[in-house]
């Protein structure tokens, strides 16, 4: 599949013309692909895919990346050379702390002397001042998540690189980071996820698989066509006719996805003409549960992250819309909310 | 229940074996440490093993008994051994430190047969350490015994001792005290800068900071700048604490203290370039504790700090001289205890900027921010 999505974008703040990353298990390719200023792209995929990669190839940590692209209009050796470009950069990294021994107190002094600014909006509506006095090496998970997702946002940046940002998060403050990270109408954000919440926040979305690009749109518009707009999820009694079911749904409804959840757990997506057929295909006697929706956002990331779960006849995937078609998706979401 | 003990004894045996810093302690450093001993303090004596020399420009049989006697003393004595070699007069080098030289004059068995007198000369360093004194001052009791043996308690020869060299004896105590110096910067500065900057690099703290807007030679000059402060307090603390709390005899003055600061700051800077050599290419703190225990102790017991050189075999003692640790504290006990300036030290200094240069090199050629 052409990864060139887009071509046209005139000022875009992230250009990659070509990416290529040999990892132990796969090679890493990104050709002509540009994000537009402004834009929240979330690259999605099983662990192991390459999202982290492509991340750390653009900041210029993957020694071994062979990467010719431009960040903000400059090109990304220029990054790892001139340090005042940085300032324009917000980088939230996985598994990688502060200096050893700061209470927060002194990150925050760390920022605002690196920085030059430091938003007391970010720093509160992330409940950091609560945290002034504890050691970092003490916070919890979430807490220091909280600490560096403060160290990434707080200058406001032009560009936010964010390594799977709610890990550890609570959903309220999830709920909290979503919010803030949508008012940064200013700034482009690349990151990696692996949640519903972070999902929403975006405008595009890449599906990496082993590397490569497998698909990229609008989420909305990918769940639609990847699975459907309908759902439903089976409880069976017996494995074995979770088993009966799974192989006869692929076999006479074709739907646009189907998974097995557990042991007696089925889930079928695709239209709702499909999706009533389903029950039949089971006696009634052998249901536990079943229950009707539409496709969720949810849905879309586990079919991401189980790519071997399309079935054989899924659709070809239909040519993708360029990503500069999509610059306002952000804001009209931002506003119907 | 049997089958579980088996399973749980594997694991730990496992985990053990895995454990590097584990494994360097029970079954590498024991060892070290038996040879280090056997090395410095002989295998079967007190004062271990002491090099005499013996110059015999008389070349007579009387002369040969002299030589002959020596042998026997320090091959029977079961305080203090010696290795007695005789060396040509005409192409012998200076009297090493460490080393007891004793000069046969001419004329020495005519003063047997005329009564005359003639003086056996026993020259070393004064400065030299105790068994090297002491093995001086075996010649005493030789050469009376000597003298009774070959001519009937008459005294025809004589002892004159002569000091090789114009430094002054150390105190053990002092001797310490500047080796335990130097140790503490070691630490400070070569270990503690090692596994910091492993440990930076373990947790990711480097990969962090080069995408903020820093530059590297900022945040490793600011790791130096902080662990050279620490060093200078450390070393600082010790010498007072030294001289006033254990009454150390250290004569600080004000000039002393400048001119043993400018050589802390070289010899600091020196440890401090070690460590980051030593960090180079190293990802996990355990494998940094390792490299930075094999490197510590071989200086520590190795470069005169705890353990003399004099001590060490001839044919490793320069080598043992040439290293950084060496250097530094011979150049610190002129300064502090023979109240010579750091100028007159250029040799060490030029030795200290020499191994500074070498592990700058290696950095530059060896060190990653990160592993990936």
């Amino acid at each position: 599949m052409s990864q060139q999505f887009d071509k046209s974008c005139s000022d875009p703040a992230v250009q990659i013309d070509s990416l290529r990353l040999r990892t132990d298990r796969f090679t890493v390719r990104m050709n002509g692909w540009s994000v537009p200023r402004g834009a929240c792209v979330a690259f999605v995929g099983h662990n192991g895919s390459g999202k982290t990669s492509v991340l750390d190839s653009l900041l210029g940590l993957r020694r071994d990346a062979e990467i010719n692209a431009r960040m903000l209009g400059e090109d990304v050796a220029t990054w790892r050379r001139r340090s005042d470009l940085r300032r324009r950069l917000g980088v939230l990294l996985q598994r990688a702390a502060m200096p050893y021994g700061l209470y927060v107190h002194e990150v925050i002094s760390l920022h605002r002397n690196i920085y030059g600014r430091t938003s007391e909006r970010v720093l509160e509506e992330l409940g950091i001042t609560d945290l002034r006095q504890k050691s970092y090496e003490q916070l919890s998970r979430g807490e220091r998540q909280r600490v560096d997702l403060f160290f990434a946002l707080a200058h406001e940046p032009e560009l936010i690189i964010l390594d799977e940002p709610f890990t550890g998060l609570d959903q309220r403050v999830a709920q909290v980071t979503a919010d803030l990270i949508e008012r940064l109408d200013n700034s482009t954000v690349l990151m990696a996820c692996h949640s519903e919440l972070e999902l929403s926040m975006a405008d595009t979305m890449v599906w990496l698989e082993h590397g490569t690009v497998r698909d990229c749109g609008n989420p909305d518009a990918l769940r639609r066509r990847l699975l459907g707009d309908f759902r439903l999820e089976i409880s069976l009694q017996q494995q074995s006719q979770a088993n009966a079911l799974v192989a006869a749904v692929g076999e006479r409804t074709k739907p646009q996805f189907v998974q097995r959840r557990g042991h007696t757990d089925v889930v079928v997506a695709g239209e709702e003409a499909v999706i009533r057929a389903v029950p039949s295909l089971v006696a009634p006697a052998d249901i536990a549960a079943l229950q009707y929706g539409r496709t969720t956002l949810a849905d879309l990331l586990y079919r991401c992250a189980h790519p071997e779960a399309a079935p054989e006849a899924a659709p070809e995937i239909a040519p993708l819309p360029p990503i500069a078609a999509l610059p306002n998706m952000r804001r009209m979401k931002t506003d119907h909310a | 229940m049997l089958n579980g003990f088996r399973i749980l004894c594997v694991n730990e045996l496992l985990s053990i074996l895995r454990e590097k810093v584990a494994l360097f302690w029970i079954f590498f450093f024991p060892f070290f440490f038996l040879a280090i001993m056997l090395i410095s303090y002989g295998q079967a004596s007190v004062f271990g093993r002491q090099r005499i020399e013996v110059v015999d420009n008389d070349r007579t049989p009387v002369s040969q008994k002299y030589i002959d006697k020596v042998r026997d003393t320090f091959a029977s004595s079961s305080v203090l051994k010696g290795d007695v070699v005789v060396l040509d007069g005409a192409r012998a080098e200076p009297v090493r430190d460490g080393v007891v030289r004793v000069t046969i004059p001419s004329g020495f068995a005519r003063a047997f047969t005329d009564s005359t007198s003639t003086a056996i000369k026993v020259a070393y360093s004064y400065a030299s350490g105790l068994s090297t004194s002491v093995a001086a001052r075996v010649f005493t009791v030789l050469t009376t015994s000597f003298n009774a043996e070959t001519a009937n308690a008459v005294l025809p020869a004589k002892l004159e001792f002569v000091n090789t060299t114009q430094t002054l004896p150390l105190d053990h105590l002092q001797y310490l005290l500047t080796g335990i110096l130097v140790m503490g910067m070691m630490t400070a500065g070569m270990n503690n800068t090692c596994v910091g900057i492993v440990s930076q690099r373990e947790r990711n703290t480097f990969k962090l900071m080069s995408c903020f807007p820093l530059t590297p030679v900022a945040y490793l000059a600011s790791i130096v700048t902080a662990r050279m402060i620490v060093l200078f307090v450390a070393a600082f603390a010790l010498l007072i604490a030294g001289r006033y709390v254990y009454n150390i005899a250290l004569p600080l003055s004000p000039v002393q203290l400048l001119n043993a600061a400018a050589l802390i700051l070289v010899g600091g800077v020196t440890l401090l370039c070690m460590g980051i050599a030593m960090s180079g290419r190293i990802s996990r703190v355990a494998t940094a504790i390792v490299v930075c225990n094999v490197v510590y102790l071989t200086l520590l017991f190795a470069s005169d700090l705890t353990m003399p050189l004099s001590s060490y075999p001839e044919s490793v003692k320069p080598f043992l001289m040439a290293l950084p640790t060496s250097q530094f504290v011979a150049a610190l006990r002129a300064i502090l205890i023979q109240g010579s300036t750091v100028v007159s030290q250029w040799k060490s200094l030029l030795s200290l900027f020499a191994w500074s240069a070498v592990c700058l090199m290696v950095s530059r050629m060896t060190f990653r921010w990160h592993s990936a």
